[in-house]
């Protein structure tokens, strides 16, 4: 019988206080009961990275992550990310044109917030492998990429 | 490790976010109990001095990303960058990998080149190292007590005049777990042309992975050409068996191990001289 | 300043890039209850037994119901095969059998769980050509006694759900007396649509109608699904469409709404969602079609293509949705692009007991062409011709026509895409100076544009902005977040920032085609430049009667209303509007189109239930593989694409569109499978098996856009969202012939495949 326990953790900046239960994942807690629903369910597998959010400053994949292990952390969602360089990276998904129906969205922009806090200049293939753990279906990703190199070359350095 | 020792083998060690979550939740392991040591600070850290030390809670992509390893131990790095995606790497550890003992795990095939050891450590017993090879029993079995939690991998200074490589077949190019791995350390003579020594390991050829000792000992004295090469490569093959499943057929693992071992032999041979020259 | 031709910004970008974009799998309603399906575990069989009686009893359930608790019809898009539940038999492994509405997903899946099933397992059908022999188990014994959802009956015979086939006498003969012969059997898998989304929908039965609020392409289409199900008039049926998280084609037909509305009336009307985890959403799509195309040529002793023979079988799936009408393209694309003399055709679709098969992007064509193109090459092998030189000697020509009889005008628009192609990447030379392990594959295609027709309404707001109401959807193209807009800015002469447009409500739109063959920007801009004629009409009347002119010497120029010789505006179409509302009637312009007929010859074949190309578009492709010796991996290192799209109105949603399906479609060339066990299941059940390409697999693609303006498109545009997804299995499976040396003849080229081929050297 799964037991229901209270945690605490910052969530964007957010001293939160919530109920976990059993085995539940990070992302369903996200979603359902702290109703930050911009973290997208895709397909539960940790394959496709549309759940993607910051741990301590890490990507990870939510719906692959014991929520009760966040107790205590710092949690960054999509909606969280409002920092300099994050918006830089929004804004050039949507000059270049790197969305389309949206779903990945979300989970490309947090792994490219904690990509380029990482790594500085990055090469075009190294930010083909960084984004491989997040599936676009629409956009066939090479909008995506001409925005990170945008970025990148934009030359200032990374907030 | 108090809790560790109290609950022993009803619980599951969970150190990552990454495949354990499904299984305990599907049932395919079995706890009462988790403990979730992603956060324990003595098993975490990479130090490099020659020999490495890679603590067993180390993230996949710290390993993949770091300097040392990817000088020294190149093959290692490899294998931790190519194991899922960066948003599993983040948070999946050495240690959740190996002892996870999967007939493909990425990890195993590089550390078992080289000789490695693993730490385990419990609070009645201390600590203590075991080879690699004798730790890996059997498929998702190994030797770890129901008290004891791996803490350390340690790996001795390779030798001279020596590459590494880890040949992963799949089918796309990222997110996807081996249908074969071969590692490889060669170390050729100080002529360059003879092999001195030679590690090979295999994944994804039997219930876990292996050092191919017969074809090991067939290549040491050799000159690394085809002929001694094919002798090595039907040596590794009597030693596998070949399963088909959703990933890929038996028969295409059989027809692509030789030519990974081949492609993995000559690739280092040139990277030696490369080196050397 | 022109809004046409501009890469100008969508106008959902920002929302989504910030995650405040609500999907259907994020919809919630107070009070939802959630709803579970029981699906069949087996392929084929009797059901015996569906027991509810405790289900509905256990913690947290509002409501369970199986085929006894809905009206008993038969439902589909165009033949009514289709039970909401399951009866007397269970058809493929995944058909629903009862649902359950519980107050938590946890509950519901328990109680579904708890169902007590009855199965008497029969073997399936599943091999295609089995299938349609005479003797073969019946998937449908009652066939006979179906009829279809429209109009009358088509050609099928048992297990045959759908036949179209040509013949215009004197195949054989040619056949006989040929100087050469050249035959191929070409085998495709079938294509998950695989859109991030997960199929949902939230159903709340209210009043005596039903409201549906579902992500999906086609809300009529689902609208008309619900009320064939539950035997009521489509009126009865509200469907709010939301934004969609991809469709593909795979959200065109309906999937769980009926039986979520189903649930809501059962359970007194609380509202009910239903989502599809991805398991069940991979597992029970109506995928693109498996096929298998034998295709033969007959050539004179000059390398001429005398007549054509083509035997298709393509997959249909349990039950049969759209997919009556695909069996028109063996005939369209079997013998098309170049002259190849007679042509016979067959293309049958089987019923199988696997998950109903549907449309995805390009429905048929990626199988329909690769098999001709693949052919060409075969042929060119055995002429010792090259493939490049051998393609453009017969080519089509303005004048020439499809096998429908359909003349094509301008036709020569392939010869351009094969041209501009040259420029960038020049062919040279034959196989003989092919690199080892790198190939080469060429192919040309013609498409069309979805003719259904499409509509929308404009008023003209007090602020000087414009909304819009329209059932039309964008499926992630941008057809709605920019193609409109920017039309209806450069007609009515406003920023298309300014214009904004609804979510699609069957209750206050009419009718519109749904987000399909590349016909939103094309048919619904033609609806918004009626609209806005319209409307511009009003706003010139009613200015000049405020400046007590005439309306003839007024215009709408950048957001002013000018006199004709003055350069500055003299009021704005806000300040007309404020006077039009209350002073009369606010300014509202509405328009409907669809496009013309195209005149063909319809004794041309037997059931051929879609009849011609509309707009026909012209597209060539090229791509550079190298195949790596060690594994047998193909690497696609370079990809090319001339397309005709008329004119281009939003430069970056069509690039857009093209990566993308290009991507798609490598893919399906290369890393999805789809395989089917001897029970029927599916082999590839999860997205760790069923591999979606990711940035490190798929090339930047260079693209060509050729502009020939089209007067039946809004600007001179043609819809080109679904096209290029057409070659690419056709090029690349050509490309690793070339590298390798050996034919290859199925998609997906797998390393398997290609190091098989290799070990026959060895």
């Amino acid at each position: 019988m799964a037991t229901t326990e209270s945690i605490t953790a910052t969530v964007n900046g957010r001293v939160e206080t919530f109920d976990v239960s059993g085995l539940e994942s990070l992302m369903d807690v996200l979603r359902d009961t702290l109703h930050l629903s911009g973290t997208k369910e895709g397909c539960r597998e940790g394959e496709c990275g549309a759940c993607t959010v910051l741990l301590d400053g890490k990507p990870i994949n939510s719906c692959a992550y014991i929520a009760r292990a966040a107790a205590g952390r710092e949690i960054e969602t999509i909606e969280g990310l409002q920092d300099a360089l994050s918006l830089r990276i929004k804004q050039a998904i949507v000059e270049a044109s790197g969305i389309q129906c949206g779903y990945c969205t979300p989970g490309i922009v947090v792994m490219l917030s904690a990509f380029l806090r990482r790594i500085e200049a990055p090469d075009e293939a190294l930010i083909r492998e960084a984004l491989s753990g997040n599936i676009c279906r629409c956009t066939g990703y090479s909008q995506i990429v001409d925005a990170v190199l945008r970025v990148v070359h934009e030359g200032a350095p990374a907030a | 490790m108090e809790k560790l020792e109290s609950f022993g083998a009803d619980a599951a060690l969970v150190a990552d976010g990454t495949a354990i979550r499904y299984q305990l939740v599907s049932g395919q392991i079995k706890a009462k109990v988790v403990l979730h040591i992603e956060r324990l600070g003595e098993a975490q850290g990479i130090s490099c001095n020659g020999a490495a030390h890679l603590g067993a809670l180390t993230n996949l992509r710290d390993v993949a990303e770091n300097a040392d390893i990817l000088k020294r131990f190149p093959s290692v790095a490899q294998a931790a960058g190519k194991c899922g995606g960066w948003q599993t790497q983040s948070v999946a550890t050495v240690g959740g990998n190996v002892c996870g003992a999967a007939p493909n795990a990425d990890l195993l095939p590089p550390l078992l080149v080289q000789d490695a050891e693993i730490e385990l450590t419990s609070r009645a017993r201390g600590s203590r190292t075991l080879a690699l090879g004798e730790f890996v029993l059997d498929a998702y079995k190994t030797a770890r007590a129901a008290d004891e939690m791996a803490t350390a991998f340690l790996m001795p200074a390779p030798p001279t005049r020596s590459a590494y490589i880890y040949v992963r077949i799949q089918r796309r190019s990222a997110m996807e777990r081996p249908i074969i791995g071969v590692a490889l350390r060669l170390t050729l003579d100080d002529s360059l042309k003879q092999v001195q020594e030679v590690r090979i390991a295999v994944s994804g050829a039997g219930a876990v992975p292996f050092r191919a000792s017969e074809a090991e000992t067939l290549l040491a004295g050799q000159t690394p050409g085809k002929e001694a090469v094919c002798a090595a490569a039907d040596a590794i093959l009597k030693r596998c068996t070949f399963r088909t499943d959703a990933r890929a057929s038996a028969s295409y693992r059989a027809a692509v191990l030789p030519r990974a071992f081949a492609h993995a032999v000559s690739e280092c041979a040139t990277a030696i001289t490369d080196i050397s020259s | 300043m022109s809004h046409i031709g501009i890469p100008a910004i969508r106008s959902d970008a920002w929302s989504k890039v910030n995650g405040e974009t609500v999907y259907t799998y994020d919809y919630k309603e107070a009070g939802m209850l959630y709803g579970v399906l029981l699906r069949s575990p087996h392929a084929a069989g009797k059901l015996l037994g569906c027991d509810l009686s405790k289900t509905r009893t256990m913690p947290g359930v509002r409501a369970a119901i199986a085929a006894a608790d809905v009206p008993a019809v038969l439902a589909g898009w165009s033949m009514r095969d289709t039970p909401l539940f399951a009866r007397d038999r269970v058809r493929y492994i995944g058909e629903p059998i009862a649902a359950v509405a519980a107050d938590s997903l946890a509950e519901a899946r328990a109680a579904v769980a708890a169902i007590g099933l009855e199965i008497e397992p029969h073997p399936p059908v599943l091999d295609l050509e089995a299938a349609i022999l005479p003797g073969a188990p019946l998937v449908h014994p009652e066939w006979k006694d179906y009829v279809p959802a429209a109009g009358s009956d088509f050609l099928r015979n048992g297990n045959v759900a759908a036949e179209c086939s040509a013949d215009p006498g004197g195949i054989d003969a040619i056949f006989e007396a040929a100087a050469l012969v050249v035959e191929d059997v070409f085998t495709t898998q079938r294509q998950y649509q695989a859109y991030l989304d997960p199929k949902s929908a939230v159903a709340i039965y209210r009043g005596g109608r039903y409201t549906i609020h579902t992500g999906h392409q086609f809300s009529f289409n689902v609208r008309d699904r619900v009320a064939q199900f539950l035997n009521i008039a489509p009126t009865d049926v509200r469907v709010i469409g939301h934004p969609i998280g991809g469709g593909f084609g795979g959200k065109l037909d309906y999937s769980v709404e009926p039986h979520a509305a189903a649930l809501s009336k059962a359970a007194g009307g609380r509202p009910v969602k239903i989502s599809n985890t991805r398991v069940e959403d991979l597992t029970t799509a109506n995928c693109r079609e498996g096929t298998i195309v034998k295709i033969r040529s007959a050539l004179d002793a000059d390398g001429n293509i005398l007549a054509r023979d083509v035997d298709a079988y393509m997959d249909n799936g349990a039950y049969t949705g759209e997919m009556s009408y695909m069996a028109s393209f063996p005939f369209h694309c079997g013998a098309i692009n170049y002259r190849v003399g007679k042509f016979r055709a067959m293309g049958r679709l089987a019923y199988t007991n696997t998950p109903p098969t549907g449309a995805m992007r390009g429905v048929s064509g990626p199988a329909m062409y690769a098999a001709p193109e693949n052919h060409m090459d075969h042929i060119t092998l055995e002429l010792g011709a090259d493939r490049r030189e051998y393609r453009l000697k017969h080519l089509f020509g303005n004048g020439d026509t499809l096998p429908n009889g359909q003349v094509l005008d301008n036709a020569e628009i392939l010869k351009q895409g094969f041209d501009a192609i040259e420029k960038i990447v020049p062919w040279q030379g034959t196989a003989k100076s092919r690199t080892p392990y790198k190939g080469r594959g060429l192919g040309a295609a013609i498409w069309l544009v979805n003719p259904l027709p499409g509509s929308l309404s404009m008023k003209l707001e007090e602020d000087g902005t414009v909304s819009v109401v329209t059932a039309a959807t964008d499926n992630g193209s941008g057809a709605l977040a920019a193609g409109i807009p920017q039309i209806i800015a450069e007609t009515l002469g406003v920023r298309p920032e300014q214009v904004r447009i609804s979510d699609p409500d069957t209750d206050t739109a009419a009718w519109d085609g749904g987000s399909q063959g590349g016909r939103t920007t094309q048919t619904v801009g033609l609806a918004a430049i009626q609209g806005v004629t319209e409307m511009r009409g009003k706003i010139l009347e009613t200015a000049a009667q405020m400046l007590q002119m005439e309306a003839g010497g007024l215009s709408i120029v950048d957001g002013q209303i000018c006199v004709a010789g003055e350069s500055k505006g003299r009021m704005t179409p806000a300040e007309v509007a404020v006077a039009a509302t209350f002073g009369g009637a606010p300014i509202q312009g509405s328009g409907g189109a669809s496009l013309p007929a195209v005149p063909f010859n319809p004794g041309c074949a037997n059931g051929l239930l879609f009849p011609f190309f509309t707009s026909p578009t012209y597209h060539v492709h090229y791509a550079e593989v190298e195949v790596n010796p060690v594994s047998g991996n193909v690497d696609v290192t370079r990809y090319v694409v001339a397309q005709d799209v008329g004119r281009v109105i939003n430069r970056a949603c069509v690039m857009g569109q093209i990566q993308g399906a290009v991507a798609q479609s490598i893919g399906y060339a290369l890393y999805e499978s789809m395989r089917f066990a001897e029970d029927g299941k599916i082999i590839e059940d999860n997205l760790q098996f069923y591999r979606l390409p990711l940035a490190v697999d798929i090339p930047k693609v260079e693209y060509i856009a050729m502009e020939n303006d089209n007067t039946e498109g809004p600007f001179g545009s043609k819809g080109s969202g679904e096209a290029p997804v057409l070659l690419p299995p056709a090029v690349i499976a050509a490309a690793v012939a070339d590298a390798i040396g050996k034919p290859i003849r199925k998609i997906p080229v797998t390393p398997e495949d290609v190091l098989e081929a290799l070990a026959g050297d060895e």
